[in-house]
């Protein structure tokens, strides 16, 4: 028997110097984003006292049975970047305050959803609470009790005797202390969160104390002793794991674990909450499963030991204490009791710390939001009375606790309190998974599941262990509501031989899932929902988190005061003066834009959770609620994200061949620019000379009356033959702009082309007269009909006998005109035997102005535009026009080709 | 990114093995049976365990190693 | 003494009715067609001022003002360039390789003359 004074005041001393390491912590300047390794150390928060004394508890009757509590968040870990991860960037990018606000936030904000959360995570938490100070009171007691008092089945005392009673009480005034001493925006605790840590610390080095006080003290370690057990007949059977239902319950332990690791709050307070740095998390990833591994090895040695040496009917939950006290190490056995209590009060601590967030920001405040009577959002300062919310939720959560443990408690296990709390949060894991990765799930769905599955839980899991306890007839379990068989909440339509807590969670699950998947798929989606389901679904979006919500915008004066009634004026003021420093806004600006909008719906989110941050910033803010229309076009910026950056690296490698094509285009555009500038200057060039002729020989007629008859009729017929060039020139131009353009009128009809270059002949025969050029014709008898603009094609004919006779010596010049049919073409030659025209040029003589004359005597007459336009004339005939030039001073010869028309080709094979 | 999944990938690799080698038949097969003394079902539990959470640590490791030389600087 | 004044350019007409305006002012005219005719002409007797055409065949207007610039004995004569192509840099081009002056096309005949005057009562500098 030990001192109780020592106990206590070892326990007392013990509280003190967590309490003293919390506040140095929060006290000290923050540095950096603190360490990997308390972020681990906390996590294994998951350890409670339920660890500590009840794993041993359980390896008494099932042997390895407690393992899966262990292998799950391994398990979890195993998906940490899936699933961890994702909850934690999205969480950090919404300021999400608990995992009722998590939840509610990826369905649309829904204030339901939170409610519901917070509700169940209460009522799962209070038989977990209730077994934290279970373990406190009995080991207490066991430690301050007779020696041979080894069992925990004490009468109840006195409430105000009760040791239960007053470490609760301890508990709650500390919780307050470590949790709600200020109101921090981003809900971090960092002193919290160091006790803690170091707490994790003690639970591991005293409970590897006991463990190696029992395989090397009692016995001759390992093997000594899983010698004598393999010797006893019921020892030996912990060893085994057979048969389908063991299987069964085995793997529903792993699942639950694995859901609990995640969705207990005080485990989402520990892994999301208070992660300062989301690197921190990947060294958790195996760091926290290497704590749970070290903190087991020695959990089956102390049962095995408590079982062969301690006097049948001890508390096997209690081995932990008495194995030790029974071997005489009464010092081990105060270490592993304040070990205990670490364990204890660390999930006592964090878990209330949780439960008050989401009670204060999701229960709570939204109902007093709503009660205009109170106006909330117009009081001075919120900040203290949400602190008194939260502190009084504490003393709540904790009292019923203790009501929970004094009436239910004592009639149940350790480890079966536990997984009924387990079994509880699991309850939430379909909501969080199917939120993260299917864009579908939406509230109701949600709802309907959360609910349905919590209900499953209350019948199968809750109201059976009050009949356990006495508080509901015996007759519930053993024959089912209104003595039904199908609704025996152990055995629901008769399917038993699972254990209660697998087949709880089975049920549960096939309800839970069943309503999400169900409700989802017939049910749509809200324009917010859709929204947040797009922010917590898609990866893209998961780093930027800059999905637009708020449309609206607020007077800047009236934000800034609001949520400085939140977060406190000073920390406002300086939020708002960074916020609009680092888009380079105006500080004295009288509106708030949508972006500074949705940033103080963030800062009043971390303070009071989404979903009232979204109520109270509604009070101010104009909103123009979110259309179909904007929820389409924030749906498509989102994807057109996620595309843009998949795409990034395609796009990379285009730019490289875009930006060659653009070189060559820009060329070939400068090219272009040059030639459009040549051309107009050279339409100048063109157009300048005749008019200087016409010019100075008008001005010297007026100046010089003087001249003789023969001089100015010589003068007169030179301005004559200028002006006709001028006109000839201009009537050219706009023709070759307008078949560029397309905008010629084109007579299109059945034209006979021997008919044509007959009549051609005929009328150009004067000026080859003239110059003594003979033009020799040579024409079939039958037609030739090709389908085409006849004065067009007359234009091309008279072009090119013109530039023959021009071209052709005087006196002895001679000119081919023909035309046959070659194939399915029409062939009309004009052949000359004048200079010819030289290889490098044939093919320039069709650009505009490109004249290629008789170098020696100058430039030869005509506009050079000539066969530019019967170039074009004859393409859009889909015909050809090409010079053909041998040696120098052979002559030239133009072909031109014309399709004929289909009859005639049809006609003549 | 592709890298980034190809990580969450091995990690997802590893909760499946896991489920395998932890889930009931396979668990089982140790049930009841005695290595020289030491009870097979601990046995294997622990080195199973103990082997997950090194594969864990060898990818998480392997990450942070190479995102600290492409940084080029330690973290906090 | 009369001034001599060599007519370069490639449109008989314009040619002809440049001749005949500086006849008629006093100046002994003669005329040529292209670059090289030009080049030979002032090889043969320098004038006192070249009116000269930009666009001309064999070598033009610039190649004809950039080769008659190079060579120090035919510093005293001066060039009037003539163009049809109206762009400032036509001009600038024109000045830069060494012309006294520049009149676009078509050109008011008293204007032309009255600049001939002009440069031919003044030695170059």
């Amino acid at each position: 028997m030990m001192d109780t004074g020592l106990v206590l005041f070892t326990s007392i001393a013990y509280l003190a110097l967590l309490f003293a390491i919390a506040y140095v912590v929060d006290r000290t300047k923050e540095r950096g984003h603190g360490s990997t390794l308390v972020y681990v150390l906390s996590i294994a928060v998951y350890c409670t006292s339920w660890t500590f004394y009840g794993s041993v508890g359980r390896a008494t009757t099932s042997g390895l049975g407690f393992l899966p509590i262990y292998l799950g968040p391994t398990l979890a870990c195993c998906l940490g970047w899936l699933v961890l991860r994702r909850i934690l960037i999205v969480a950090k990018a919404n300021r999400i305050t608990s995992i009722a606000d998590f939840i509610a936030s990826r369905y649309g904000k829904n204030p339901v959803i939170a409610v519901l959360v917070t509700v169940i995570a209460v009522i799962g938490s209070v038989p977990y609470i209730a077994l934290q100070l279970k373990a406190v009171s009995t080991s207490f007691s066991i430690l301050v009790a007779a020696p041979n008092q080894l069992d925990s089945f004490l009468p109840l005392p006195p409430v105000l005797l009760d040791t239960a009673l007053w470490s609760a009480l301890l508990l709650a005034v500390f919780t307050i202390l470590f949790g709600t001493r200020h109101l921090d925006a981003s809900e971090h605790h960092r002193g919290m969160v160091a006790a803690i840590a170091f707490e994790s610390v003690v639970k591991l080095a005293t409970l590897t104390a006991v463990g190696l006080f029992a395989v090397f003290g009692l016995f001759g370690g390992f093997g000594d002793l899983f010698e004598r057990a393999l010797e006893t007949p019921a020892l030996e059977q912990l060893f085994h794991l057979d048969g389908i239902e063991h299987g069964a319950n085995w793997a529903g332990m792993i699942f639950l674990a694995l859901a609990a690791a995640i969705c207990l709050p005080r485990q989402f307070q520990v892994w999301v909450i208070e992660n300062r740095d989301l690197r921190h998390l990947d060294r958790a990833l195996w760091g926290f499963p290497v704590y749970l591994f070290a903190i087991n090895l020695f959990v089956l040695p102390i049962a095995l030991a408590g079982l062969l040496t301690l006097p049948r009917g001890s508390d096997p939950d209690l081995f932990v204490l008495t194995v030790p006290l029974a071997g005489g190490a009464s010092g081990l056995a105060l270490a592993a009791f304040i070990g205990g209590l670490s364990a204890a009060t660390g999930m006592v601590i964090v878990e209330t710390v949780a439960l008050s967030t989401m009670v204060s920001n999701d229960l709570i405040m939204p109902v007093l939001l709503r009660l205009k009577a109170m106006r909330i959002a117009q009081r001075a300062d919120v900040t203290s009375l949400l602190l008194s919310i939260r502190r009084i939720a504490i003393i709540v959560i904790v009292m019923l606790g203790y009501l929970y443990m004094r009436q239910v408690g004592n009639a149940y296990a350790l480890v079966a309190i536990g997984l009924v709390s387990f079994a509880a949060v699991a309850q939430f894991f379909p909501a969080i998974l199917l939120g993260l990765f299917w864009p579908r799930a939406n509230a109701r769905g949600a709802i309907v599941g959360i609910t349905g599955g919590f209900v499953v839980w209350l019948y199968t899991l809750l109201l059976p262990s009050f009949a356990q306890s006495g508080w509901l007839a015996q007759s519930f379990i053993t024959e089912g509501l209104f003595g039904l068989w199908l609704l025996k909440p152990y055995a629901l339509l008769g399917l038993d031989g699972l254990d209660p807590v697998t087949h709880s969670l089975f049920w549960s699950m096939l309800i839970n899932i069943g309503g999400i998947v169900g409700i989802s798929l017939s049910t749509r989606q809200s324009g917010l929902e859709r929204a947040q389901a797009a922010l917590f679904t898609e990866s893209g979006a998961l780093q930027g988190g800059a999905v637009r919500l708020w449309q609206g915008k607020a007077p800047l004066k009236e934000l800034r005061a609001l949520v400085g009634r939140f977060i406190g004026i000073e920390r406002a003021e300086a939020a708002f003066a960074d916020h609009l420093r680092r888009r380079r806004l105006d500080p004295a600006g009288p509106t708030a834009d949508a972006e500074l909008v949705r940033h103080a719906e963030r800062l009043l989110a971390g303070a009071i959770g989404s979903a009232s941050a979204r109520v109270i910033i509604a009070t101010v803010a104009e909103e123009q609620p979110l259309g179909l229309d904007d929820v389409m076009r924030i749906l498509e910026e989102t994807s057109q994200a996620i595309e843009y950056s998949r795409r990034l690296e395609e796009k990379s490698r285009e730019l490289e061949a875009a930006t060659n094509e653009l070189r060559v285009a820009n060329e070939r555009l400068k090219e272009l620019d040059r030639l459009k500038d040549d051309f107009v200057s050279t339409v100048s060039h063109e157009l300048r000379t005749p008019l200087t002729s016409i010019r100075s020989f008008s001005e010297i007629l007026h100046d010089h009356p003087e001249l003789d008859d023969g001089q100015r009729r010589q003068f007169l017929a030179i301005v004559i033959k200028e002006s006709e060039r001028l006109t000839r020139l201009i009537n050219e131009l706009l023709d070759l702009a307008k078949i560029e353009a397309g905008g010629l009128d084109w007579q299109m009809a059945r034209v006979d082309a021997a008919e044509l270059v007959r009549e051609a002949a005929q009328s150009i025969g004067q000026l080859f007269r003239d110059k003594g050029v003979v033009l020799e014709l040579d024409l079939p008898d039958n037609p030739l009909p090709v389908e085409g603009d006849r004065d067009r094609l007359m234009q091309v004919l008279m072009n090119l006998l013109s530039n023959a006779v021009k071209f052709s010596p005087a006196g002895r010049g001679r000119v081919l005109l023909a035309a046959d049919r070659v194939g399915t073409q029409v062939e009309i030659v004009v052949s000359d035997n004048g200079p010819g025209i030289a290889a490098r040029d044939q093919h320039v003589i069709f650009e505009r102005f490109r004249q290629v004359g008789d170098t020696l005597t100058g430039k030869p007459q005509g506009t050079g535009l000539g066969l530019a336009i019967s170039r074009m004339i004859v393409e859009h005939h889909r015909g050809r026009i090409r010079v053909v030039s041998g040696t120098p001073g052979e002559g030239a010869t133009f072909r031109v080709t014309l399709p004929l028309r289909p009859e005639v080709i049809a006609a003549v094979p | 990114m592709s890298e980034e999944n190809r990580r969450e990938d091995k990690l997802l690799g590893l909760f499946i093995l896991g489920c395998v080698l932890l889930l009931p038949p396979l668990v089982g097969l140790a049930s009841g049976r005695w290595l020289q003394g030491w009870p097979a079902l601990v046995v294997y539990i622990l080195l199973v365990w103990a082997g997950i959470i090194a594969g864990i640590a060898y990818v998480v490791e392997r990450r942070l190693a190479r995102s600290r030389t492409d940084d080029g600087e330690a973290d906090g | 003494m009369t001034a001599s004044v060599l007519v370069a350019d490639d449109d008989p007409n314009i040619l002809l009715s440049l001749e005949f305006l500086l006849k008629q002012a006093g100046y002994a005219v003669r005329v040529a067609a292209d670059g090289e005719a030009v080049l030979s002409a002032v090889r043969e007797a320098v004038p006192d001022l070249l009116l000269l055409d930009v666009m001309m065949p064999k070598r033009n207007g610039y190649d004809v003002c950039q080769t008659i610039r190079a060579d120090h004995g035919l510093d005293g004569l001066r060039i009037l360039m003539l163009t049809a192509k109206g762009r400032d840099i036509e001009r600038d081009k024109g000045m830069a390789l060494g012309a006294d002056d520049y009149i676009t096309k078509p050109f008011s005949t008293r204007d032309m003359l009255a600049r001939v005057r002009e440069m031919l009562a003044r030695p170059r500098q």
